[in-house]
């Protein structure tokens, strides 16, 4: 600041700067009043909703524990009596789709049909609809999970349109919600979907899909599709359901360009691993790059069993590189299983398997 | 044109147009990040955290902590690690060569024994002395290496040789991290599927004063003492609207040495962490930068403005100018090491915007200002001063300075609400009007002695002695 201050410059610069140096200061004090008051109304805000939430909270509570919908009907009539303006009111509806939300989210069973059977009696599905009508994206994405929360299946086609919609956010939260509408049939999306799913979107569908029964069929469609994410989550399906059947498409996966999806196929074939994989993995060892070796050795430890996969190894017990010799040394441990190892056999380089096999012997 | 008109109009001009431009860029950010905030506050409701935590499909991480001589803490800071909120991750602690009795500590508490280890020693490092595994299950994540003392850098890139995992997260072994630190740290890598996020790094916060229980922060209050304050307004700045500003242009030059996350294959590509400089943090950012540009393939730095870490801030004037001049240091040494980049459309926004920002405005801003205030002092006793015009600009810049922290503590209430009470606000914006006057010439004369000390080749990272939280506590 004090750069400014070394020499005359033009004449009336002083007042210019005052004059600005005014107005900022002004600005200074307008904005920390601005904190203030701002502070001032999310406090007003917040006791409002909390009020409200208080107020709904009990009706929810016991609508979850009512017994049949006849009693969600008594007590939701018994609320409209004494809040019955309120319920009229936006903003309070508001509050309560995200208080049934919320609880529903944590609950299930009868409970939670009893928070459904409130919202659809309440027409609350129309007001989420509305905000499903808006331009604003986080408005829009909210509403779809909303709506697939309280298991609105009248929307699913509606939300289905929006599974590749362009605004990521939108997208991902209609896929989510035909998921958790429809279950396994919901992945239907991934047929057309041309942008990419991410990885925490995947992850995303799988904790969807816990309790679900696989489609092969489906799956083998998506393990050659030509959107490479498509095909990794389907190989994390693969994995997941266990589908054995799937095993030639699995072993194609290694041939995939990205590398992402041929370290998903090595996880996968972990899973669905049966008399040939070994070879397949000993045969793709030699193409594969050092990461994807390092998993291939790691795999074949874990499933490897006889002759051939500990022959294999032991070609490489003697290469130069360290990390290869290592893992194909742990490997072996693992196959003839309880030989203890050391660092010192990552250092042996003449007949290693043999001095394995001998301890293990001895 | 004489040889005096020429310097005293470059003098002139020279300074005016740089004024211009930092006071101009000042501006640019703080708008700049209102979209990037607004945008991510929108974006980070619709997370279910949870579901990472819970998940088997989700990344493992190699958390790597360097420590040297903090017996004093160690052993809490070691429990607090390992019970964060993840599933899939290892705790690596690096004695670097600790002349105190961490290392005893750990074993004793831990009951620790040595492991056969194998490692690729990708990077190379000081040797390693022995590393520990806990016999208790209980902490099978624990991994305890020791090794002969060479730096944090060189601490660090042993953790990287021995992480097993995808993704290391290094960080400083005293701070504290929020409960869902990890999970939010880790998200930006699964979420990006056109680009591969190489580093994620999150907000720091100032922990003094703050209530620590169990290796957690409880209460989070403003700090009392004044070093602190004004640290604290200056970190909001740097982190709400600096980095966020950076993010959105995707040209973020800096993940904080003291919490981030790091795609552990990109780090062995590079080299990991370079042990000449003192500003490891920010260098090995670059060089990442660097080698996805040069390698043309599509990547991110991501930035999560969410606090995910709190760590103790210098108290002294003493500690907190060896910390700013180290970071001056590193700074300096980290710009001279990538200068290819300087205007090279090849870097595309690191090269023609990150860089050159770096340049003229964080490294030459101090010279720059302390050479003003030397020639102001000269001119002024040669009564070659206008007054009245160097009260209109004294007050021009200061107004500016309070208006720029007025709209960091805007951005802090309306977003994040840290301090809940009114008197904290009121003492940050007290802060706001005070820091310009006493803390900022002190951080100017601190990165002076820092460009001093680089020319001297000064290496050393200065004595940083903290109070340590669990004394705090204790003594409470």
């Amino acid at each position: 600041m004090t750069a400014f201050v070394l020499l005359k410059i033009t004449v009336g610069a002083d007042t210019l700067f005052l004059n600005a140096a005014a107005v900022l200061a002004a600005a200074v004090a307008g904005m920390l009043s601005f904190v203030f008051l701002f502070r001032k109304q999310r406090y007003l805000r917040q006791q409002k909703k909390g009020a409200v939430l208080h107020l709904f909270s009990n009706l929810v509570a016991e609508t979850a524990i009512c017994e049949s919908l006849q009693e969600v009907q008594a007590t939701l009539q018994a609320f409209a009596a004494a809040n019955g303006k309120l319920l009229q009111k936006p903003f309070a509806r508001q509050v309560l789709i995200k208080a049934l939300v919320k609880t529903k989210d944590e609950i299930s069973g009868s409970a939670a049909g009893n928070l459904q059977h409130l919202f659809e009696q309440l027409q609350l599905h129309k007001d989420c609809y509305q905000r499903f009508l808006s331009k604003q994206w986080h408005v829009k994405a909210k509403a779809i999970q909303q709506l697939a929360e309280m298991q609105q299946s009248q929307y699913l086609v509606k939300i289905y349109r929006e599974t590749n919609h362009t605004n990521k956010y939108i997208r991902t939260e209609a896929q989510l919600a035909v998921v958790k509408l429809t279950g396994f049939k919901g992945l239907r999306f991934l047929n057309i979907v041309s942008h990419p799913v991410s990885q925490w979107q995947q992850l995303s569908l799988l904790s969807q899909l816990k309790d679900g029964l696989a489609e092969e069929d489906n799956i083998r469609r998506w393990l050659s599709s030509s959107n490479s994410t498509v095909v990794e989550f389907a190989l994390r399906l693969t994995e997941a359901f266990k589908c054995y059947q799937l095993h030639t498409e699995v072993v194609a996966c290694l041939q995939h360009t990205s590398a992402v999806v041929r370290r998903q196929a090595l996880h996968a074939l972990r899973e669905i691993a049966c008399e040939d994989t070994t070879s397949v993995l000993m045969h793709y060892f030699s193409t594969a790059g050092k990461e994807e070796q390092l998993v291939v050795l790691d795999l074949l430890g874990e499933i490897g069993t006889g002759e051939k996969e500990l022959f294999f190894l032991d070609t490489l017990l003697s290469t130069n590189d360290k990390g290869i010799r290592y893992s194909a040394s742990r490997a072996v441990q693992q196959i003839t299983s309880n030989i203890p190892i050391k660092t010192e056999a990552v250092t042996v380089t003449s007949s290693p398997l043999l001095s394995l096999l001998t301890k293990k012997a001895v | 044109m004489s040889f005096w008109t020429f310097l005293s109009d470059f003098f002139r001009y020279g300074i005016l147009v740089y004024s211009v431009a930092i006071l101009c860029f000042y501006v640019f950010i703080a708008l700049y990040s209102i979209g990037e905030t607004k945008e991510y506050v929108r974006k980070s409701t619709f997370a279910n955290y949870p579901l990472l935590a819970s998940s088997e499909h989700a990344p493992s991480l190699s958390i790597l902590a360097p420590a040297y001589n903090e017996a004093a803490t160690i052993v809490e800071n070691v429990r607090s690690l390992l019970n964060i909120y993840y599933n899939h991750f290892e705790v690596i602690i690096i004695n670097d060569g600790s002349k105190d009795d961490s290392l005893q500590k750990l074993m004793a508490v831990y009951d620790l024994e040595p492991v056969p280890y194998f490692s690729e020693q990708v990077i190379a490092t000081k040797p390693i002395r022995a590393v520990y595994k806990s016999r208790n299950p209980v902490y099978k994540k624990l991994v305890v290496v020791d090794k002969v003392n060479g730096g944090k850098a060189d601490a660090l890139n042993v953790g990287i040789n021995i992480a097993r995992n995808q993704y290391v997260v290094c960080i400083d072994v005293d701070c504290i991290l929020e409960q869902d630190a990890m999970l939010k740290l880790t998200k930006p890598f699964l979420e990006n599927a056109e680009k591969r996020v190489i580093a994620t790094g999150g907000v720091v916060r100032i922990a003094n004063d703050c209530e620590v229980k169990d290796g957690k922060i409880v209460k989070v209050n403003l700090p009392s003492q004044f070093l602190p304050r004004m640290q604290t307004l200056e970190y909001i700045r740097a982190f709400l609207l600096g980095r966020m500003a950076w993010s959105r242009m995707d040209g973020l030059l800096l993940i904080s040495g003291a919490f981030g996350a790091f795609d552990r294959d990109i780090v062995l590509r590079v080299g990991g962490y370079d042990h000449k400089t003192v500003g490891e943090d920010m260098e090995l950012v670059v060089r990442m930068r660097c080698y996805m540009e040069e390698q043309k393939l599509p990547y991110e730095v991501a930035y999560i403005p969410d606090p995910l870490c709190w760590t103790e801030a210098p108290a002294s004037f003493k500690i907190l100018g060896r910390q700013r001049n180290r970071w001056t240091r590193g700074t300096i040494e980290t710009l001279r090491m990538h200068r290819k980049m300087f205007f090279n459309p090849g870097y595309r926004i690191l090269g023609m915007v990150s860089y050159p920002y770096w340049f003229f405005f964080e490294f030459l801003a101090p010279l720059v200002e302390f050479t003003g205030f030397v020639g102001f002092c000269v001119f002024a006793v040669l009564g070659l001063v206008s007054w009245k015009l160097f009260f209109a600009l004294l007050l021009f810049i200061y107004a500016f300075a309070a208006l720029f922290s007025s709209f960091a503590i805007l951005m802090e209430v309306m977003t994040y609400n840290q301090y809940k009470k009114r008197q904290e606000i009121f003492s940050l914006m007290l802060t706001a009007l005070v820091e310009p006057l006493f803390f900022h010439p002190f951080v100017v004369w601190a990165a002076v002695k820092g460009n001093i000390d680089f020319l001297r080749k000064k290496n050393a990272w200065g004595e940083m002695s903290r109070q340590g939280f669990a004394t705090r506590k204790a003594n409470a």
